[in-house]
């Protein structure tokens, strides 16, 4: 599975809509059951979601530290050819640079694509790309 | 010039049945073994890290 910063950020952060379902799929990461990964440009957009949070600002630092080596396990540098796609995904849908990359690493991978956006997830369904809600994984 | 990567040979015990078992099979068991060490490793990092992001979310409660 192909996760986004959405994702990502209902595990660092509480009180989000679908924080359960997201946990439960990092739990199920953690056992091994499901295999994770993430465009790097979510890692970057991730500590930028941080840094932009209300949250104290000693937390935001320390989250996106320990968030940035978390990932660091998991993220995956894309080829070239692959931000050439992810451009104009971004410039087709609207949608954020970690969302386009998702996307492509999704169709290059054959993984499918989770997200926890409920806009993301419309305007990507509505326009024939494959992507799924975490709240139908549980 | 990068530091050379060094290797070192590590031994385990295991029931020589075992042993039996794993000779009839055509695996690399040095290259599997390697691999699960790695994994683990892995596994078990993320773990502590994520022990942090754990405490640090309690805390900022």
């Amino acid at each position: 599975m192909i996760v986004d910063s959405s994702i990502i950020l209902n595990w660092l952060l509480k009180g989000g809509k679908f924080e359960e379902e997201c946990l439960k799929l990092r739990k199920a990461f953690e056992n091994g059951s499901v295999r994770l990964r993430v465009p790097e440009f979510v890692v970057y957009d991730v500590c930028i979601k941080l840094a932009e949070s209300d949250i104290p600002i000693d937390t935001a630092s320390k989250l996106a530290h320990l968030a940035y080596e978390y990932m660091s396990y998991f993220a995956v540098k894309l080829e070239g050819d692959m931000l050439d796609e992810a451009v104009k995904i971004y410039r087709k849908y609207g949608v954020d640079f970690n969302v386009a990359s998702c996307v492509v690493l999704s169709k290059r991978s054959g993984d499918i694509y989770v997200t926890a956006d409920d806009e993301v997830y419309d305007i990507l369904s509505k326009a024939g790309v494959k992507v799924t809600h975490v709240k139908d994984l549980f | 010039m990068g530091k050379e990567k060094k290797d070192v040979i590590i031994s385990l015990r295991i029931p020589e049945k075992l042993k039996d078992e794993m000779s009839k099979l055509n695996i690399n068991w040095s290259e599997y073994l390697r691999k699960a060490i790695e994994d683990k490793i892995c596994r078990e990092k993320m773990k502590m890290i994520w022990s942090k992001i754990e405490d640090l979310k309690e805390s900022s409660v």
